[in-house]
C-alpha cells in the first residue's frame, strides 16, 4: 500500500490545499469563510503547511487594516497532485 | 492487522477524495455561476438579437430584448423583486421611446443599466472592495458605450452600433483579464477584438449586424470552454499542468 503525505492528509489541510490549488492565491479571511473553522485552528493548520514549504505567507496592509496573503508553492501543487493521485492508486488498488 | 490497516487506509482515501471533489464542486460552481455564466447569457443575448431582427424585420427587437436579458442576468445573483420592478420600467420606457420614435428618450434610457448596478446591490454578498470595483469598471464601460453610441448617431453612422457594444464589453473583458492576470479572459477579449471588426468588415451590406451573433458565438464558446477547464481542474488530471 502507498504511504500517504501526513502533512496534506489531514482534513483541514487538505481542504486549504485543495482551495489554493484551484486558486493560487487567498487571504486568510477567504479560507476561513470557504472551510468554517475558527481563526486559531486555520492558522495552526496554514502553519504547518508553510513549515513544509507548500505555501508561502504574505502580509501587507490595506489601509490601515492588515492582510495575510497565502499561496501555494511549486513543492506544494507537486506534493498536492502527488497525494491526490496515491489516494487515486489506493481506490484503484482495492478495487482490483 | 495488515489488512485492518489496509482497510481504514481505503477508507481514509475514499473519505478524502470526497473531500477533495465536493471543495472542487463548490469552486466551480461558484466560478461557473458568478463570472462566467455572464458570457452564456450575454452571448444568448448577442446571437438571439440579430436573429429575431431577421425573422420580424425590425430592429426594434434588440431593444426588446435587452432589458429581458439584463433582468435574468440580475435575477440571478440580486433580489427578484426589485429587479423584477426595475426591469419592468425599463422596458415600458424602451417600448413607448422606441414606438414614438423618441430616440433620445430610448438611449437615455440607457443611462438606467448602470444606475441599476448602483442600486440594485447584490444579495448575499458582503460588501467587498472586489464587487464594487467590477461594478464601477462595468459601469464606466457602459458610460463610455453611451457615448459611443451618441457619437456614431451624430455622425449618422447607426450600422456600427451592433459592433460597438460588444467590441466594447469584449475588449473591456480582454482589459480585465490582464488587469488580475486572467489569460482566459485577455484571450477571449483578444479573439473578440480582432475577430469582431473583420467579420464586421466581410459582412455584406444589408447583414452587417450579424457580426453580434458572431460575437455571441465567441461568448458562449468561450462559456463551454471555461467551464470544461473548470472541471479538468479536478484533482489528478491536473498533475500534468503542474508538473
Amino acid at each position: 500500500m502507498e504511504k500517504l503525505n501526513q502533512i496534506i492528509h489531514e482534513p483541514v489541510r487538505l481542504k486549504a490545499m485543495s482551495l489554493l490549488f484551484l486558486k493560487e492565491t487567498m487571504t486568510f479571511g477567504e479560507i476561513k469563510n470557504a472551510l468554517k473553522v475558527t481563526d486559531g485552528n486555520l492558522s495552526r493548520h496554514l502553519l504547518k503547511l508553510e513549515e513544509a514549504g507548500y505555501i508561502t505567507i504574505h502580509k501587507t496592509f490595506e489601509g490601515r487594516r492588515p492582510k495575510t496573503y497565502y499561496r501555494i508553492t511549486v513543492t506544494g501543487k507537486k506534493s498536492y497532485a502527488q497525494y491526490i493521485k496515491s489516494l487515486e492508486d489506493i481506490i484503484k488498488n482495492a478495487g482490483s | 492487522m495488515e489488512g485492518q490497516i489496509d482497510k481504514r487506509l481505503v477508507e481514509e482515501a475514499i473519505n478524502n477524495i470526497q473531500i477533495v471533489k465536493k471543495i472542487v464542486d463548490e469552486q466551480i460552481s461558484q466560478q461557473v455561476s458568478t463570472g462566467i455564466a455572464e458570457l452564456l447569457i450575454w452571448g444568448g443575448y448577442m446571437l438571439a438579437a440579430p436573429i429575431l431582427v431577421t425573422i420580424f424585420k425590425s430592429h426594434i427587437w434588440w431593444t426588446y430584448l435587452l432589458p429581458v436579458f439584463f433582468a435574468i442576468d440580475m435575477g440571478r445573483r440580486r433580489s427578484v423583486l426589485p429587479v423584477l420592478i426595475y426591469w419592468t420600467v425599463v422596458e415600458v420606457i424602451f417600448i413607448f421611446a422606441a414606438h414614438f420614435h423618441n430616440l433620445w428618450l430610448f438611449y437615455a434610457s440607457f443611462l438606467l443599466i448602470p444606475v441599476a448596478f448602483m442600486v440594485l446591490k447584490p444579495r448575499n454578498v458582503p460588501k467587498k472592495k472586489k464587487a464594487v470595483n467590477a461594478a464601477k469598471f462595468w459601469s464606466l464601460t457602459l458610460v463610455a458605450g453611451i457615448i459611443g453610441m451618441y457619437l456614431l448617431l451624430q455622425a449618422k453612422a447607426y450600422f456600427y452600433i451592433p459592433l460597438l457594444w460588444p467590441f466594447l464589453i469584449t475588449f473591456s473583458l480582454g482589459l480585465l483579464g490582464s488587469i488580475t492576470d486572467n489569460a482566459q479572459l485577455f484571450w477571449l477579449g483578444f479573439t473578440g477584438t480582432v475577430i469582431g471588426p473583420i467579420s464586421f468588415k466581410f459582412l455584406s451590406s444589408p447583414y452587417k449586424f450579424w457580426v453580434s451573433a458572431i460575437y455571441g458565438l465567441i461568448f458562449m464558446a468561450f462559456y463551454f470552454y471555461m467551464r470544461s477547464s473548470l472541471r479538468r481542474l479536478q484533482y489528478g488530471k491536473a498533475e500534468s499542468n503542474n508538473s
